[in-house]
């Protein structure tokens, strides 16, 4: 008499309210796929004057909408908010310039890269930091949360680092010589160094490699090999070069 | 006359001073005008989001001010709870929790509903506390003398309890929604793009923070000013319909 009471328990703390198919069933029943970005980060992801989502990852996300033969719906959110959206179901995938680190690998399942790029550093110009190596024992900022944040106690351990909410704020702490250097990705140490030439200096040895991702919910193996799958046929078919150089201003470098 | 005079004067001094010390940044307001049509979107959804959270604050304010205002302890303690619970934490915290822990569950996926709603309750626990300091200014003499007079419980709160009050409240409630306004700037956790997600964003495109900063820090004052200004108006108004016996 016990059994089927316990049972039926069992199944009530099992089902969490949340749909357990792969996103692939759920984005195709739909007829829509949701993509979730900070459009923070130009070339790849931001807004222009129409309100138009631009860059790399938002025109790589219409063709893999277009792929999949479904609308694409862009939802815009902070950063720090991203992975949670992706985990309750908010969003189907991050495509937000975001690098796969064994970390982040925890909590979400990256598809293979579709980018690389190095962390470097825009550095003050009168900072003295004239090769990566001097940046140990100065004054660091990051912007939160991302990989710059997170190597800069392996790759400076002896420098003060100071965490901002955001790149633009990190780049003006550099450029009005509050802090020495801003350890970031390279296309955007590159713009800002053009945004203030007289104050900032572009050292661009890489530190170390980025590998940008896809981020799926952790475990959902049949929607990574379609993204995978994509992703292959995206680079074997030359839209991949054609979108790179469009908003990279040159032809991909990785092999 | 003279006083108004005075007020000009001062304000165009600091204003003078501001430009002053902004003009040696070299700024070029033409980049975030390009971007007015995304202000605007903002300006309309920070409008929207701060209105109906404050309406709600007002509504769920009177309750839980009333709840502490109970006689029965155990009804007054959940007036207390809520208010500790609601001002104790941030607000970040509570419309996190609100929009990805109890939205989802209840499969509702609408941010500018959750998100509005989550900053009505957050409102409501200030709300309430000046409801219930307004109510509570007024001397208990007052009330007893008005029982004796023979005003019922109603009557007394109505047309002894309540003028008071309301005079009191409006400077703490016009001080509520102008941080209100402030406050909701934090539902772009959610993806409620407000203005100042759009000033983000388009700082973060053009890479001018500065310009893109100040634009949405002078919508912000296009906002709150008038707000303070009708106010203290009103504020004056009341006072003297209290001295000359009138009533509104």
């Amino acid at each position: 008499m016990r059994g089927p009471i316990l049972v039926c328990l069992a199944l009530l703390v099992g089902c969490k309210g949340k749909d357990e198919r792969s996103t692939l069933d759920i984005v195709l029943e739909r007829g829509e796929l949701v993509v979730g970005t900070e459009p923070e980060f130009p070339p790849f992801e931001s807004k222009n004057e129409k309100g138009e989502f631009v860059g790399f990852d938002m025109d790589m996300a219409r063709d893999l909408a277009k792929d999949l033969g479904v609308k694409l719906r862009i939802e815009e959110m902070a950063w720090d908010s991203l992975p949670t959206a992706l985990e309750t179901g908010k969003i189907d995938v991050v495509i937000s310039g975001m690098t796969a680190t064994e970390e982040r690998a925890k909590s979400r399942a990256f598809s293979e890269p579709y980018f690389k790029t190095r962390l470097c550093l825009l550095v003050n110009v009168s900072s003295g930091i004239e090769k990566p190596a001097d940046a140990n024992g100065k004054r660091l900022v990051v912007k939160l949360g991302t990989t710059g944040d997170i190597q800069s106690r392996k790759l400076f351990p002896d420098a003060k680092v100071v965490k901002l909410d955001a790149e633009g704020a990190c780049a003006l702490e550099v450029a009005t010589g509050r802090a020495d250097a801003f350890l970031y990705d390279r296309h955007s140490i590159i713009r800002h160094q053009k945004s203030h030439p007289d104050t900032t200096r572009a050292i661009l040895q890489p530190l170390s490699e980025e590998p940008y991702a896809m981020a799926a919910r952790l475990g959902d193996t049949k929607f990574v090999e379609r993204l995978n799958r994509f992703l292959h046929d995206f680079r074997a078919d030359g839209r991949y070069a054609r979108i790179y150089e469009k908003h990279l201003g040159e032809p991909p470098d990785d092999k | 006359m003279k006083a108004l005079l005075v007020r000009l004067g001062v304000t165009a001094a600091v204003a003078g001073a501001l430009v002053a010390a902004l003009w040696q940044f070299d700024l070029d307001f033409s980049i975030p005008w390009r971007y007015r049509d995304l202000y605007v979107e903002g300006l309309g959804r920070t409008v929207a989001a701060t209105g109906l959270a404050f309406g709600v604050g007002m509504v769920l304010g009177v309750a839980v001010a009333l709840l502490r205002l109970s006689r029965r302890l155990a009804i007054r303690h959940l007036g207390d709870l809520y208010v500790e619970l609601i001002r104790g934490t941030p607000f970040v915290v509570q419309v996190w929790i609100a929009y990805f822990g109890v939205a989802t569950l209840l499969r509702v996926d609408n941010k500018f509903f959750v998100g509005t709603l989550a900053l009505g309750v957050f409102a409501a626990a200030y709300m309430g506390e000046i409801f219930r300091a307004g109510i509570e200014s007024v001397e208990r003499g007052q009330v007893e003398a008005a029982r004796s007079l023979g005003l019922s419980h109603v009557q007394t709160l109505r047309h002894v309890i309540f003028p008071q009050a309301f005079k009191r409240m409006i400077p703490p409630l016009t001080g509520e929604l102008i941080a209100l306004t402030k406050e909701s700037s934090l539902l772009y956790l959610i993806g409620l793009v407000e203005m100042m997600a759009v000033a983000k964003q388009v700082g973060a495109d053009t890479y001018r923070n500065f310009e893109a900063f100040l634009v949405v820090a002078a919508m912000y004052l296009t906002l709150t000013v008038p707000l303070s200004l009708f106010a203290r108006r009103l504020e004056r108004r009341l006072k003297r319909s209290e001295r000359t016996g009138v009533h509104l």
